[in-house]
């Protein structure tokens, strides 16, 4: 079974995202601050990180920062999911190591199910 | 008064209005039109008059009258100006605000969707309403958001190879079912293959929906919707034309303007937001093609544009 970080401090997208993800066979961990994501990150060493950009304590990009930094989480897929659309930050992210960037309001829980199957392989 | 507010470009720019809406440019012509119109007021005085207080009395009174007006006209350029930068921000704040929310929305009632457990049929189509009209909100948002970035000039197109002829055919399958329900055909012609060419696929497939959606949606019912894709000398033609209402030839002017609808739109589909053919017409003018269309009243209308391509061998 396949374990997904889901690093989000919106409770009603963790609560859904999640859901889906479980009911499709999926182990997910949640975490609702960078800090804590990064924390859950090197403790429980997931298959992917799903994370969002505008995070409390830790930003996304600062997280992200910090897993490709560290040995034992650098190799981690992480998808940024993220309501910002600028093209600033979309360079920041891939430049910075992450596998994907999607625009929350542009997919629906199928669709961003069916990119993390495909970036699992 | 610093430094920076003599630099009248930076200030123009920070406006975002074409130079000769700027306030600040405006100053700068208006100085000019002044030492102009004084210099021929005390040319002109001084010809009809030896008398040297009067010829300056007519330069200080003209001098005067100019500046008020001067004055006036720059001012109320700098508040419309200013009135356009607030407004515009203010789109972009809101409708950033409002994606989260709504993407929220969006994500659990698919959540509860997902488990026929917890969505028995009655409360499930119930839930289908509102995803369907969030889903609504957030195209308003998003329709919002582009005419943003294009009006601050942020609207960047990123061309990728690709088919238009499979963008296409994937339109038609997505807009099937809504055909059906508005009892229109959808008929596409087009040869059975079309090179490869290098286009932005997200934009382009936001229009040809967008003009697939308006085909249907003002057809009358029992018509077919007639979708065309040929390729010309150096460019892809595409066209869509129905048999419905029309376009008003008092409408013609204005259609491609935003948050323009025409009277017969307005009848016939009331959720519009008037935005998506200035948005279409702003892709297709970026991609560097045309668009346009042509409409008999209560007979044909046909909506097309044009993309230059570079083919892929």
């Amino acid at each position: 079974m396949k374990t997904v970080l889901f690093i989000e401090d919106e409770s009603i997208l963790q609560k859904s995202l999640s859901g889906m993800l479980q009911s499709n066979g999926f182990a997910v961990l949640q975490a609702l601050d960078g800090e804590a994501g990064l924390q859950t990150a090197r403790a429980k060493q997931p298959d992917l990180i799903l994370l969002d950009l505008v995070l409390p304590r830790k930003d996304g990009f600062e997280v992200l920062a910090d897993l490709k930094k560290s040995p034992e989480t650098k190799e981690i897929p992480v998808i940024v999911l993220t309501n910002l659309e600028g093209a600033e930050e979309v360079e920041r992210s891939l430049a910075g190591g992450a596998t994907t960037y999607l625009i929350k309001a542009n997919y629906n829980l199928k669709e961003v199910l069916q990119k993390i199957k495909e970036t699992l392989g | 008064m610093t430094l920076s507010d003599l630099n009248i470009s930076a200030q123009c720019r920070e406006f975002k209005v074409e130079l000769w809406a700027c306030p600040h440019f405006l100053f700068v012509v208006m100085g000019f039109v002044m030492v102009s119109a004084i210099m021929a007021t005390d040319y002109v005085s001084q010809r009809y008059t030896d008398q040297p207080e009067i010829s300056a009395l007519v330069v200080l009174g003209v001098t005067a009258v100019l500046f008020i007006i001067s004055h006036i006209i720059v001012q109320s350029f700098e508040r419309v100006a200013r009135a356009a930068r607030a407004q515009a921000e203010f789109i972009a704040i809101v409708s950033h605000q409002l994606r989260s929310p709504l993407t929220a929305i969006q994500w659990f009632i698919e959540s509860l969707q997902a488990d026929p457990k917890n969505c028995p049929p009655p409360f499930c189509e119930n839930l289908s309403v509102i995803h369907e009209h969030s889903q609504r909100m957030m195209k308003l948002v998003n329709e919002l958001l582009e005419v943003n970035r294009i009006e601050e000039g942020r609207f960047v197109l990123k061309a990728t190879p690709g088919s238009l002829l499979e963008l296409t055919k994937q339109c038609i399958r997505d807009w099937a079912y809504i055909a059906s329900q508005m009892q229109v055909r959808i008929e596409l012609k087009a040869p059975a293959v079309i090179p490869q060419s290098l286009f932005d696929t997200s934009h382009t497939r936001w229009v040809v929906e967008n003009l697939i959606n308006n085909s249907i949606h003002y057809a009358r019912p029992d018509t077919t919707v007639r979708i065309r894709l040929e390729e010309r000398a150096g460019e892809l033609f595409w066209s869509a034309t129905n048999q419905g209402t029309g376009i008003a030839s008092k409408d013609t002017k204005r259609i491609f303007e935003k948050f323009f609808r025409g009277s017969e739109s307005s009848k016939l589909q009331t959720e519009g937001s008037g935005l998506g053919l200035f948005i279409a017409k702003s892709i297709i003018q970026a991609a560097g093609g045309k668009i346009g269309f042509a409409s008999q009243e209560n007979q044909e209308t046909t909506f097309w544009f044009t993309l230059p391509t570079t083919i892929i061998k």
